[in-house]
């Protein structure tokens, strides 16, 4: 994933709620909601990177944002962002938005 | 600048306990987190509400045999359809809020008598809008459990109602035991 120029928004088949702090999202894997087996949380620092995944804004455009937040290089930032969004893709949770 | 830049996604699982209605949440880590009641209705009706089956690993034993505890429950929505004398039903109690896994033993207008099977006293009448979904499948061990689940329905809410079915278990039970004994000797 190359392109910081795509926008990604959370696909139609997950569930997403916040809880204690952390956002748990369970895909609807073969239309079963199954928190058994397919139960996932994002931390503080995911949760901020997927609010802002709303098909509204580029890759280029967050990225540069949490930049502007975290005392982190952008470099990092960058790397850590587009590993996110490849694993969310891979496991459908997010989709492109054209 | 805030805070450190740490994002990760983790997987991992949830369960229900009837005794002690506050799921764990178990992370690949080794970390466990305790998820609220309230958590975890509002996720599971979340799903249901989406008008899709809900699956989760139940625990507790009050509808032994027919649902141990650590089996995985699949639940489809009731939207789906009415549940009827025999289904064995997710439901929110209404004095103590808590999310309990029994079944309907008898139908009264329209409330519906809830008991667990290994239990003496019903929980009392419930309506249905207290009620999340239908147990369609249980998993144990890798197995699909269907006795009391998906047949034998009827006949297990009718003797659960007369609290005739600890002692047909018994009967069951010792069936069984007999049979294997025999077979070996």
């Amino acid at each position: 994933m190359d392109n910081l120029e795509k926008k990604y928004a959370p696909s139609g088949d997950v569930v997403v709620r916040e809880i204690e702090g952390e956002l748990v999202i369970v895909p609807l894997v073969s239309g079963i909601g199954d928190i058994e087996d397919e139960l996932f949380t994002l931390n503080e620092t995911g949760k901020d990177v997927w609010t802002r995944l709303d098909g509204s804004k580029t890759l280029n455009t967050i990225i540069q944002e949490l930049s502007g937040e975290y005392d982190a290089p952008a470099g990092e930032i960058q790397k850590d962002v587009l590993g996110l969004v490849t694993e969310l893709v891979k496991r459908k949770m997010l989709v492109e938005k054209k | 600048m805030c805070s450190v830049w740490s994002p990760s996604l983790l997987k991992g699982k949830c369960s229900l306990k009837k005794s002690d209605p506050h799921p764990l949440l178990r992370v690949p880590q080794g970390g466990e987190k305790t998820l609220s009641r309230d958590a975890f209705e509002k996720l599971m009706q979340d799903i249901l509400g989406k008008g899709v089956p809900f699956r989760f690993r139940a625990a507790g034993y009050s509808m032994s045999p027919f649902i141990k505890d650590g089996d995985v429950l699949t639940v489809d929505p009731v939207s789906s359809r009415s549940p009827k004398k025999g289904d064995v039903v997710v439901f929110k109690k209404r004095r103590s809020g808590e999310i309990v896994v029994h079944r309907i033993v008898r139908t009264k207008g329209d409330d519906y008598l809830v008991k667990g099977d290994n239990l003496l006293d019903e929980d009392g009448r419930v309506s249905q809008k207290d009620i999340f979904g239908i147990v369609r499948a249980v998993d144990r061990k890798g197995k699909k459990i269907r006795f009391g689940i998906l047949w034998g329905k009827g006949m297990i809410a009718f003797l659960n109602r007369g609290k005739f079915l600890a002692v047909f278990l018994l009967f069951v039970r010792k069936a069984i035991r007999s049979s294997s004994g025999s077979s070996r000797g």
